[in-house]
């Protein structure tokens, strides 16, 4: 497509009638211009008018768009695939062409012609000007020198890490204590550096706090052991002789700070320079100064040009350039619906901000300074509320009985409701009694006896996309009952994730209203999550199902909360699962201690840990297929399943696995399922730890526990990952001082990595947080809930798994590994359990009248196995 | 699809013609099916049986008398797809107003089925076979 012209077409040979694609040309592929032409190729589904359109977009960056919000997460282990945005397959669908590593040098905008870098030429019918910000680096003498780098791409992350590697490298510097300063010393941070930050201002986040906010924010910063130096001016940076690599900052007043990387983050500057080279109006503090449509100016007439826009970081709106991705979704979405023939504006956007900043909470919105910087003006009135021992700061301030805007640091509740008052969708006076004074108040030290005050529909909920209260409502209503759902729907909270407690919490309120299980009540026996009836059974030691449902349940219960409670005593180390009342609990498969096929007969799985097997036991599993004429296959988990066996059958067949050294592999069980590995240092030349021996131990020690959904793990022993284990619900990689765990990884329907955990473990350090971890996600998920979606909804994410599970921050660590340690002393296999007792073997019988008689399925052979006739 | 053997042990009957033993109520878990082969006069087939507690579990010095069970028979095939495994599935019960309806949910795909009538709670085309059970003397008869 981006070789036809049809321009060149002759007008005698066009048919008259049809519509030519309109051309649009998109310069830049950061966060905004990948945005734009997502809205330009998904609105066509929406509206059937609308012309046919030809995109190309125009990469400087060398890859596809990535979130740049989420930059400093490349060093807490995302990697790239997980930072890149979108989807290439819809784009490619969609006919759009995309050109990476190449500029746009220069645009005629008469001919409708833009020049590139590599000489190239292309014609378009409609320019979007996308090209972003450039970081902004103070003119200092020094600021070149090897060791200084910038904040802003995948490839300065990448050089930043590359130079911190080097042994002599231990201090690192960050110019700029802004947002993205503080951002990029968490960067640094995470390489293990000490790090300081530096900041001209006499304020941290000098555009968004004021003095007593900044105070407050720094006792956070340094208790992370981030420095922070204020007021510093820096006068030039030190090193050996003239380009060596740099060596410490120097101020005007002759402090001075070592340090071997600088990395500056002290404000961006938007790229205009190509908008100004076209003629194009230019803003007074830079940006290409666009009108309500988006649509740029002509730098001498002052008329608009049609046939260009500009949305971003590049824009220049009312005087503004807005350095948030929120308001350049929003001008994203206008250009793109203008140019679809819909009606769009663009009126400004919200500049609240929300977010955790090095695990410090800290937000602002409305017009949280004034002009006079952070003093209080004449006619302001403020609330305030410090707590410096919680390292709390919390001020709204009101000018004639408006709420104008506020900061808050260290706790934000109330804060949609603030942000709702200062945007003017919500008066003060649907506010209860206390008002504005009680809300300032953390609403935690109130609990149930704060004010409870309804959000207006028109109040945004997700700021970085745009979406309202109204719109998430909607979207539960006709069906998004989940946030998976939800946020597919809606998009709220797939930016900086800011708003998701805020949408946990409007989702739960709505599906209550709607009267649909908003508490994930576990079924209509139990008025309780499995979370609670975990506690429960665990607190009263119940070990039988009748305790249990009528302590705490109705009826008979069901196929839901049956296996669920069965699953709570299993991993409770609750003896034989078949035993007592507990037999009748047992779902499908594990009722059988098999896996039920489609026609009524059964797989058998051994254990083979680690997925090291000695010859004679291959053979042993060979002889146990051929003699049962069992279906043979080698699964994914590195271990060996024989299908198509009956029930009556089984214990004839374990009995022979028994023999052969091997156990029960819990193939049945929502429970751990294998440890895979590579072989590691025994053979490999690559391996750096023994995996092999690693992943025996591991298996061991987790088989059969029983948890709310299977669990996966590997251990690799090098970091070319050969066990796969970053898809696993833990997965461990050696690495030359140690382990590195991984949690949360799941394959299946929706797969997802396993996200980064802590590093270079010892044997112990990694079984500990591994026994803690695995009791504390049983303990608390949902029924059927992965590990994946577990951690996503889990408030706080990583920092707060971390801080439960390595600072034991809810002080349950002890319990949780006695809770392991108890399933590690009393477990025994289950099939061995089941042959040493007649009992039990009574079971294994297809008709208790007729112990001799069997259903007879039927067979067909395929490629010389048998396997069920369809 | 199953084709069952032919041979059949020999089965006690009452005198009542039309019934048929076809287990003790000890050889019955409670909450859980077991399968048994009956004879019909067209052939042999196989059967779900269930002895269920009281919907309302109440304990009486931990043990439940006998004479509180209810005992159900359907038929053990799924109509889904022909394996004979209903007696392997999950009992339950749901309200339906004041009614409280025992259930059992397919091993398989979990369909539901009204253990008195045979009808299937989530697909309307599909239904068991229901036998009428009578229990005498702790022997469990079906009338066929």
């Amino acid at each position: 497509m981006p070789d036809d012209d049809p321009q060149d077409t002759p007008s005698a040979e066009r048919p008259p009638t049809v519509e030519l694609p309109l051309r649009v040309l998109v310069v830049g592929n950061g966060m905004v211009g990948q945005r734009f032409v997502d809205e330009l190729i998904e609105r066509p589904d929406q509206t059937d008018s609308g012309p046919d359109l030809a995109v190309t977009v125009i990469s400087a960056e060398p890859v596809p768009a990535y979130d740049r919000v989420a930059l400093s997460t490349y060093f807490d282990g995302a990697s790239r695939d997980d930072l890149t945005l979108g989807d290439p397959k819809r784009w490619d669908d969609a006919g759009v062409s995309v050109r990476y590593g190449v500029e746009v040098a220069s645009v005629d905008r008469g001919a409708r012609i833009a020049q590139l870098s590599d000489g190239d030429a292309i014609s378009y019918d409609h320019l979007v000007l996308a090209t972003g910000s450039a970081p902004f680096v103070p003119p200092i003498p020094g600021h070149d020198r090897p060791g200084c780098f910038e904040y802003r791409t995948l490839e300065d992350l990448d050089a930043i890490r590359q130079w911190a590697s080097q042994e002599q490298v231990m201090t690192g510097v960050v110019v700029g204590g802004g947002l993205l300063g503080l951002e990029a010393a968490n960067a640094l941070k995470n390489l293990g550096l000490e790090t300081h930050v530096v900041e001209m201002a006499d304020r941290l986040m000098p555009q968004q706090l004021d003095g007593p906010a900044s105070t407050m924010l720094r006792r956070w910063v340094e208790d992370l052991n981030v420095r922070c130096h204020l007021g510093f001016a820096t006068d030039h940076l030190d090193g050996e002789g003239d380009g060596g690599p740099v060596s410490g900052l120097v101020t005007k007043t002759g402090e001075s700070l070592d340090a071997q990387i600088v990395v500056f983050s002290a404000g961006i500057r938007p790229r205009h320079q190509l908008a100004e080279a076209a003629g194009l109006a230019i803003g007074e503090r830079g940006g290409v100064i666009i009108d309500d449509a988006c649509l740029a100016l002509d730098a001498e007439t002052g008329e608009v040009d049609p046939t260009v826009s500009a949305i971003g970081e590049v824009a220049c709106h009312a005087g503004r350039v807005y350095g948030l991705v929120g308001p350049g979704y929003s001008m994203a979405a206008t250009a793109a619906a203008r140019l679809l023939g819909a009606t769009s504006s663009f009126e400004g956007a919200d500049t609240s901000t929300k977010l955790k900043l090095l695990g410090v909470d800290v937000a602002s919105f409305g017009v949280a300074l004034n002009t006079g910087g952070s003093d209080i003006a004449e006619d302001e009135d403020r609330f305030e509320y410090t707590d410096p021992a919680a390292g709390i700061h919390r001020r709204v301030s009101t000018v004639g009985g408006r709420v104008t805007g506020g900061v808050l640091v260290g706790d934000l509740s109330n804060y949609d409701i603030f942000h709702a008052l200062s945007a003017a969708t919500m008066e003060l006076d649907a506010l209860g009694p206390g008002g504005l004074a009680s809300l300032i108040i953390p609403s935690d030290l109130f609990g149930s006896a704060s004010p409870s005050v309804e959000l207006p529909d028109s109040a945004l909920l997700c700021s970085c996309n745009n979406v309202s209260r109204g719109d998430c409502k909607a979207a539960i209503a006709e069906g998004s009952h989940d946030l998976g759902a939800l946020k597919a729907c809606t998009d709220a909270g797939t930016g900086c994730g800011g708003c998701m407690p805020d949408l946990s919490k409007l989702l739960f309120a709505q599906l209550d209203a709607l009267g649909v299980d908003a508490k994930r009540n576990l079924c209509s026996h139990f008025d309780f999550t499995r979370q609670e009836l975990f506690d429960l059974i665990r607190f009263n030691q119940y070990s039988s199902w009748a305790e249990v449902v009528s302590a705490h349940g109705r009826g008979r219960g069901c196929e839901i909360c049956r296996p669920t409670v069965g699953s709570i005593l299993a991993s409770l180390s609750n003896g034989y699962i078949l035993d007592g009342d507990q037999r009748a609990l047992q779902d499908t498969n594990d009722h059988s201690l098999a896996n039920m096929q489609r026609n009524g007969t059964y797989s058998v799985v051994p254990r083979v840990p680690g997925g090291e097997i000695t010859p004679d036991q291959l053979i042993a599993l060979g002889e146990i297929g051929r003699d049962f004429n069992l279906y043979t296959k080698i699964t994914g988990a590195q271990r060996v399943d024989l299908f198509g066996a009956q029930l009556h059958e089984l214990p004839k067949i374990w009995q022979r696995v028994l023999d052969a050294g091997l156990e029960s592999g819990h193939a049945y069980g929502k429970a751990l399922r294998t440890v895979k590995s590579c072989v590691g240092d025994t053979w490999c030349r690559y391996g750096v730890q023994d995996s092999v021996t690693m992943a025996i131990e591991l298996e061991k020690r987790y088989r059969g526990l029983r948890s709310p959904h299977k669990l996966k793990s590997a251990v690799s022993g090098c970091t070319r990952e050969c066990a796969e284990a970053q898809s696993k619900d833990f997965g461990v990689i050696a690495t030359e001082n140690g382990w590195n765990l991984y949690l949360c990884g799941n394959g299946g329907r929706t797969p997802r990595h396993a996200e980064l955990f802590a590093v270079d473990l010892s044997d112990e350090q990694l079984i500990t947080y591994i026994d803690r971890f695995l009791m504390f996600y049983i303990r608390t998920a949902d029924r059927l809930q992965r590990t994946a979606p577990w951690f996503e909804e889990l408030e706080g994410g990583m920092e707060y798994l971390r801080s439960v599970i390595i600072e034991d921050s809810l002080g349950i660590a002890a319990e949780l590994e006695a809770d392991m340690a108890r399933h590690v002393e009393t477990y025994e296999c289950e099939w061995k359990a089941t042959l040493e007792s007649p009992e039990r073997l009574e079971h294994f019988v297809e008709f208790v009248n007729a112990p001799d008689q069997h259903s007879t399925p039927v067979w067909i052979t395929e490629r010389g196995q048998r396997i069920p006739a369809q | 699809m199953t084709h069952l053997d032919s041979a059949f042990p020999e089965t006690e009957r009452l005198h009542q013609p039309g019934l048929i033993e076809v287990a003790n109520i000890v050889q019955l878990p409670l909450d859980r099916g077991v399968a048994v082969l009956v004879p019909f006069s067209d052939g042999q087939r196989p059967v779900a049986l269930f002895k269920l507690a009281p919907a309302r579990l109440d304990l009486i010095d931990g043990e439940v008398a006998n004479a509180d069970f209810e005992v159900f028979a359907v038929g053990h095939i799924d109509p889904v797809n022909g394996a004979p495994v209903m007696a392997r599935g999950l009992v339950g019960s749901i309200e339906r107003g004041d009614e409280i309806v025992s259930t059992v949910a397919s091993p398989l795909l979990k369909q539901r089925y009204d253990l008195r009538t045979g009808a299937c709670l989530d697909d309307e085309e599909l239904r068991l076979p229901t036998y009428p059970v009578t229990v005498g003397d702790d022997r469990v008869f079906l009338e066929v």
